[in-house]
């Protein structure tokens, strides 16, 4: 009988990374203002976005603490009824142009992606550049108008109130959407030509983490609807300037057409913000259990599965705008099929952590945080997707408890805790560990206790988008302030220990985790060509010591006796002889 | 993943850099004379690039990627001219007959000559001949302006007429339809105002690789920009070739203008 070595090949140590002295790395090899600004570093450009998506989270915040103090008493008191519209517009407009949909994509898919993948940069860096000043430029138009009288409409700019009736400042909104949207455009496309073209040697499609495979779905997305609502929201524009009617009914024009064209590219623009989000949950998810992800290829093809339907499902927002009842049967199918491939990758992250040897570090805290918001706001979703209940259920609280459970339990904890994962690699600092939990916990206490109110709030029948409400709805809006303010220390916390842990958090090491992936084989921070000399890639993604090996044995079977499970067959026939 | 460590060839066979079979210096390190940054512009392949081969497949892609982009884009405002001429054919039939056929056809006939002149150009380029390159782009760009000279003439004789729904609108010729005539004009000047913004771009980019062709900046294995450019020009010309039959040849074989069917 021959003896097996129980230490496996994959166990053999790593040979240390020897560091030249004085190496340089993206941050310090010049710390001008011009080289910042002018930098074509892919990771540089993430730090300038995460910069700039931040101050927008804050804006957005402040709008939404105003709204939520209005709401703590039935009158309004603090803002009438005019200001209270341009609050909630300013608060979705801010929040999903400015932070939502570059939040994970520009900052840590900027940083990572090309990393991840063993590529020095992305495919056009001056492109991506220019990416961040449309952004910048877009985002000071609509400031702009936020700033000179607010506009009114709501994030949605239905026709024809903004094109013709509205006295706010709608024109100047939309163009700074317009131009923020080619940024969009041009990170996207950045995204898909450097998967397709940039990747190390032996980096097939399926080693690909699945980050890449989840943020390439969304640049699918950004490229082929983003044109969609940009040329919409440019015939509203002319429509408003020239006084020419084109969705204005008076005219002949067709406002739910405006309807059909902006949920074209706003339903998809969900899945914009939420699958970079599921790719951050992936990594987290293998890297805190010590496992691969479960059914990768599954997790992998259910990204762009969602990305394909999510052009199919538009109609769900309509169901009350009159479109025929076998467009909206249509619709209500094609919006339950999207909850497939998205409760595949729910499952599969459950099994994921199935018999791995979970973690609870900080990221991983946000990760289960977000699988249980996640889930709950993509149940509720599908209460919304069926006709009959959406009659009900439509323009009511239920709608804004849904989106904000997909949107801030999804891709906003989804986004922190990516942050919290790869801060160490983007910076070189480890943050605090402790503040972190209590950060977590925070937000997703604070964050149940603002918006499950909300649920009983529209199933009772509370509308959207009001400024007073009748009194016996006092009780769960005060607890949903209440809420809310223990969310605002939540988001609060990581600005102050994170930015702290640039200047006195120690230094964190290449790879603090001890994560598999690229990103966590150079160093930490990566050099500006963010590899000494490009890897060659020879395993899976997701490669961990506790991973089934190859030749067939089970992880825990390596912990019995290493001569009885050698030779199965012997053990068989003793067992066999056992009975006899 | 520990092969990080090995050492990886840096360059594949082809790549200018081969000869040296040194790794390519990074930051700050002196080479050949001067301080070599990272994304130094003069550099071909760029520095990110393995080689020359990766770097035209990567901007191909994402040209065509771009394209993609701009075909959505157009695809709104068609979507938009589909569904409003389904419901207001009258006025659409007769505002196709209001437009200028000839100037259109001869419009279609310049942007067609302009892109036989901008694949003239690669020809060249393919050949190394720069002087050659810079003759066809200029072709090109006096075909563009002779595009906009006509249309311009087109846009002025509408105006005359009052058919713009902005300025002086004098189209009321359907009795209570008449805003399906002024809905076709908008939709008319948003189509091909779009177009022209997009003309104009293009314009832009010709005189721009024109100046790279006179700089001698293109060899035969060289030529990317101009290729990319000749892309963005062809895409302009069949948004044309499909904006044509939408606007002006809706309604051809009627027998009486505006209510032949």
């Amino acid at each position: 009988m021959t003896t097996v070595p129980i230490t496996p090949d994959y166990a053999e140590p790593l040979p240390p990374i020897v560091r030249p002295a004085g190496e340089t790395n993206y941050l310090n090899i010049s710390y001008t203002l011009k080289s910042w600004l002018l930098t074509l570093d892919h990771k540089r450009i993430g730090m300038l976005y995460l910069m700039s998506v931040t101050f927008f989270f804050l804006i957005g915040g402040i709008f939404a603490t105003l709204m939520r103090l209005e709401l703590a008493t039935p009158q309004g008191d603090l803002v009438g009824p005019d200001t209270y519209n341009k609050l909630f517009t300013a608060h979705g407009v801010t929040m999903i142009f400015f932070f939502l949909i570059p939040s994970i994509p520009a900052t840590i898919g900027n940083f990572m992606l090309p990393i991840m993948i063993g590529a020095r940069d992305l495919a056009f860096p001056r492109i991506n550049l220019f990416s961040w000043y449309l952004y910048l430029i877009g985002a000071a138009f609509t400031m702009a108008a936020m700033i000179s009288g607010g506009v009114d409409t709501g994030w949605t700019f239905y026709t024809p109130y903004s094109s013709v009736y509205s006295n706010s400042q709608v024109a100047l909104a939309v163009v700074g959407i317009f131009v923020t949207g080619f940024s969009s455009i041009l990170t996207g496309l950045n995204f898909v030509v450097t998967v397709h073209k940039m990747r190390a040697p032996g980096m097939t499609f399926f080693r690909m983490p699945l980050f890449v495979w989840s943020n390439y779905a969304t640049s699918l997305i950004m490229v082929l609807g983003t044109p969609v609502i940009s040329i919409t929201l440019a015939l509203v524009a002319v429509e408003r300037l020239f006084g020419v009617g084109i969705f204005d009914p008076s005219n002949g024009g067709d406002p739910v057409l405006f309807q059909h064209m902006f949920w074209f590219y706003s339903h998809p623009a969900v899945y914009i913000m939420v699958l970079p989000g599921f790719g951050v949950i992936s990594e987290l998810m293998a890297a805190f259990s010590r496992k691969p992800v479960f059914g990768y290829k599954v997790v992998a093809f259910a990204s762009l599965a969602i990305a394909l339907l999510s052009f199919f499902v538009w109609g769900h927002h309509m169901f009350t705008t009159g479109q025929s009842i076998y467009g909206g049967l249509v619709f209500s199918v094609l919006s339950f099929l999207v909850g497939i491939p998205t409760a595949v990758k729910v499952f599969n992250w459950t099994f994921t952590m199935y018999k791995g040897s979970v973690s609870l570090e900080t990221p991983m805290l946000f990760a289960l945080g977000f699988l249980g918001l996640f889930t709950l706001g993509g149940l509720t979703g599908l209460f919304l997707a069926a006709v009959g209940l959406d009659v009900h259920m439509h323009d009511t609280y239920f709608v804004v408890a849904h989106f904000h459970y997909v949107m801030v339990g999804g891709t906003v904890l989804a986004f922190l805790g990516g942050l919290h994962y790869w801060w160490p690699k983007m910076t070189g600092k480890m943050y605090a560990e402790g503040w972190g939990k209590v950060s977590a916990v925070l937000v997703f206490a604070g964050f149940n206790l603002t918006f499950f109110p909300q649920f009983i709030l529209g199933y009772l029948g509370m509308p959207r988008r009001y400024y007073a409400y009748a009194s016996e709805f006092q009780v769960l809006h005060v607890l949903s302030s209440a809420g809310a303010s223990v969310l605002a220390l939540g988001f609060a916390l990581p600005a102050i220990y994170l930015t702290y842990s640039l200047f006195r958090g120690t230094p964190a090491g290449d790879n603090p985790w001890g994560a598999k992936g690229l990103e966590w084989e150079t160093t930490s921070p990566p050099p500006t060509e963010n590899f000494r000399r490009i890897p060659i890639v020879t395993e899976d993604a997701y490669n961990y010591p506790l991973a089934e090996p190859k030749h067939g044995l089970y992880p825990e079977d390596r912990l019995i006796d290493n001569q009885s499970k050698t030779d199965r067959g012997d053990l068989q026939a003793l067992k066999a002889g056992d009975r006899h | 993943m520990s092969e990080i460590h090995a050492t990886a060839p840096l360059t594949h066979p082809g790549s200018p850099v081969l000869d040296s079979q040194e790794p390519r210096q990074f930051t700050g390190k002196e080479t050949d004379g001067h301080v070599h940054t990272f994304f130094d512009q003069d550099q071909y392949p760029a520095m990110h690039f393995e080689d020359a081969g990766q770097q035209k497949l990567a901007a191909a892609l994402g040209m065509w990627a771009f394209l993609a982009t701009e075909v959505l884009l157009f695809a709104g405002l068609f979507l938009v001219y589909t569904i409003y001429r389904n419901l207001n054919h009258e006025g659409f039939f007769l505002g196709s007959h209001m437009l200028d056929i000839p100037k259109g056809t001869a419009n279609t006939m310049v942007l067609l000559l302009s892109s036989v002149c901008v694949v003239l150009a690669v020809n060249q380029a393919q050949k190394g001949n720069s002087r050659g390159i810079v003759r066809n782009l200029i072709f090109t760009m006096i075909l563009g302006l002779v595009f906009f000279v006509i249309k311009g003439f087109e846009w002025h004789h509408d105006y005359e007429e009052g058919l713009v729904p902005w300025m002086q609108w004098d189209g009321d010729r359907l009795g209570d339809k008449n805003f399906q005539l002024r809905l076709f004009m908008v939709l008319y000047f948003v189509m091909t105002g779009t177009h022209a913004a997009h003309m104009i771009v293009g314009m832009v980019l010709l005189g721009v690789v024109a100046y790279k062709a006179h700089q001698n900046r293109f060899r035969p294995d060289y030529y990317t920009p101009l290729e990319m450019v000749g892309l963005y020009w062809h895409f302009v010309d069949i948004v044309w070739v499909f904006l044509i039959p939408t606007l002006y040849l809706i309604d051809l074989y009627a027998k009486t203008p505006g209510g032949g069917h």
